[in-house]
């Protein structure tokens, strides 16, 4: 191959590489974003019914002794 | 009004720009704030919870592989070497492609639900395996981050035009780099993944358009363009601009030993390898390696475009050019360093340059938020809790991984912006992260897809990979021995030498016949 021909190459190679990135980017920018909100709202679901049960019956002690901030158990 | 100190090369960074810049980092200290009271497990601050679709595991991806020193290194190397670098970008787009479309690796190790790599090394060898393991991947990454925070410095020092001949401004920007690396080191502490995650998404976001604005602006100046940028490549400097495997140019061994490195950072390397273990499911994880394909062509040859933007910039101005090439064009560049950051800081408006600074202090902090995260995740996971007999309870495994954000953060400003490090970037780099991607590429290959892989040839080969420290002494054996390797003869050499411990100690000392069989049933 010649010198031109591989600036030719690199030409489309770049157009190919940048263009496919900004078209990529152009959809996973809105959708990166409702995939966050996903994820905070499943962390929220998460939280709750831990929420639930230490209203509904486990005293002061009893959540002391919980790991961490009160999940049960050895949960990974 | 212009920031202006004793400038050596000028720059439009000006007070809005700095704005800009605040802000941004303003909103990332949040981002961990509001992350923080969402985190209630250690899969949720580990590997954010497994729950994170494509399009934002794609964009974290992507964003923890867009750093800041990989841009710098990118523009170096490009500066000296031309298009001719951007071959490992086209390495980088294949690589990512394979893996999305077979899952090879990737989709059994999400199958197994596992919250690091060394953790397979557990499950499938013994707990041995896993802590050495583990504990050569958190030095090899550890030590890979060392330069990260000079590389930094030298950004924000080129890009506001502040020289480091002023009296006392090496210090301000060191004082500004801790600045960043304590932001860093709190929102991670305090988010974990979830603000891993974001902040990587907002960086995309930040990044993406700032590189648009980049790429646009040095296509439509009119001292640029893309004729005039590869003409002058190919006037002053010839094929090997061009052609890797041009005569006096990279050659064939260089391309091997990157599609290699290549493969082992997405399948091993913890930064880039987690991704697959915070997606959702297989799909997602193949998904996320499809999606970020561009963005790991985009990571280097953005930087490259920029690198050859100057040299066109360079050709036609003779005070450039007694600047960057003393010795002529056709000579390799000095302050190669200075590229990307100069070019930036004189194509784009004030304003525009303000987002782009933003976007690229952001890919400063997304790569140490990842690898602060990951490291600090792989020594409490692997490392002190196995040795301590068991998994640590959640509270204290948090616990740790937080004060192992905060304890190899401290070491990093010690190490990368006080300490003055003897090794060139791409030499460091390339050598530290073979020390463990040699040994743990063949490892986890062979464990997933070699039935006779057992123990001892686990550990004689994540132990090999250590003689890839040889690559930071190339002159001293060259000096013993008489032959100069280069630094991808060493690094190809390694992964073979790994290979073949793996193979010869697994066949020489075979795993029992019941071991065999628990891992059949996997």
């Amino acid at each position: 191959m010649t010198t031109d021909s591989f600036m030719a190459l690199w030409g489309w190679i770049y157009a190919i590489g940048l263009g496919s990135f900004f078209v990529v980017a152009a959809f996973v920018i809105p959708l990166g974003a409702r995939d966050i909100l996903r994820l905070l709202r499943a962390a929220s679901e998460e939280e709750r019914p831990d929420r639930v049960r230490s209203r509904e019956g486990a005293t002061s002690h009893q959540r002391a002794a919980r790991p961490g901030k009160g999940r049960p158990g050895g949960e990974r | 009004m212009a920031i202006r100190f004793v400038v050596d090369l000028p720059s439009n960074f000006a007070a809005l720009d700095a704005v800009i810049v605040v802000v941004y980092l303003a909103a990332a200290l949040v981002v961990g704030i509001v992350a923080n009271r969402r985190i209630e497990s250690v899969a949720g601050y580990l590997v954010g919870g497994r729950a994170a679709g494509p399009a934002l595991n794609s964009a974290s991806y992507v964003g923890t592989g867009l750093g800041l020193v990989t841009l710098m290194y990118a523009s170096i190397d490009a500066f000296s070497n031309g298009f001719a670098y951007v071959t490992l970008a086209l390495i980088g787009f294949a690589v990512a492609v394979f893996l999305g479309l077979t899952g090879f690796v990737i989709g059994p190790l999400r199958r197994m639900e596992l919250l690091t790599i060394s953790e397979f090394f557990e499950r499938r060898f013994d707990r041995r395996t896993r802590v050495l393991g583990g504990s050569v991947g958190a030095l090899a990454g550890i030590l890979n981050m060392g330069l990260f925070p000079k590389m930094g410095a030298t950004f924000v020092t080129f890009l506001t035009g502040t020289s480091l001949t002023a009296p006392g401004s090496e210090t301000t920007v060191n004082l500004v780099m801790t600045l960043l690396i304590f932001l860093v080191i709190t929102y991670t502490m305090l988010g974990g993944m979830l603000s891993v995650l974001v902040t990587d998404y907002m960086q995309f976001v930040v990044l993406g358009i700032g590189l648009f604005v980049g790429v646009l602006a040095c296509l439509m100046h009119p001292e640029l363009g893309w004729s005039r940028i590869v003409g002058a490549m190919a006037e002053h400097r010839g094929e090997r601009m061009f052609n890797p495997v041009a005569d006096g140019g990279y050659g064939w061994i260089w391309v091997a030993f990157n599609v290699v490195v290549f493969l082992a950072s997405a399948i091993c390397w913890a930064p880039e390898a987690s991704r697959a273990l915070t997606a959702r499911d297989e799909r997602v994880a193949r998904l996320t390696f499809l999606l970020a394909a561009p963005g790991q062509f985009v990571r280097l040859g953005i930087p490259a475009l920029f690198a050859a933007a100057l040299f066109c910039f360079a050709a036609a101005r003779p005070d450039l050019q007694m600047h960057f090439f003393p010795a002529g064009l056709a000579n390799d560049p000095v302050h190669a360093e200075q590229a990307m950051p100069f070019l930036l800081s004189r194509i784009l408006p004030t304003g525009l340059l303000g987002l782009v600074a933003a976007g690229l202090l952001a890919a400063f902090m997304s790569t140490h938020d990842s690898y602060l995260l990951c490291w600090s995740s792989v020594l409490t996971h692997d490392v002190i809790g196995p040795l301590r007999g068991g998994a640590l309870g959640p509270a204290e495994q948090i616990r740790m991984t937080r004060f192992g954000v905060l304890g190899i953060g401290l070491f990093l400003l010690v190490w990368g912006v006080w300490y003055e490090l003897p090794e060139s970037v791409w030499t460091y780099m390339a050598v530290t992260g073979t020390i463990y991607m040699s040994g743990a590429t063949v490892v986890l290959i062979g464990g997933l897809y070699w039935r006779r892989a057992s123990s001892a040839g686990a550990l004689a080969a994540l132990l090999g990979g250590l003689v890839a420290v040889a690559g930071l002494f190339r002159d001293e054996l060259a000096s013993i021995t008489g032959v100069a390797l280069r630094g991808e003869v060493i690094g190809l050499g390694s992964f073979a030498f790994c290979a073949i411990l793996f193979v010869g100690f697994s066949l020489a000392f075979p795993e029992d016949d019941a071991r065999r069989r628990a891992g059949d049933d996997r």
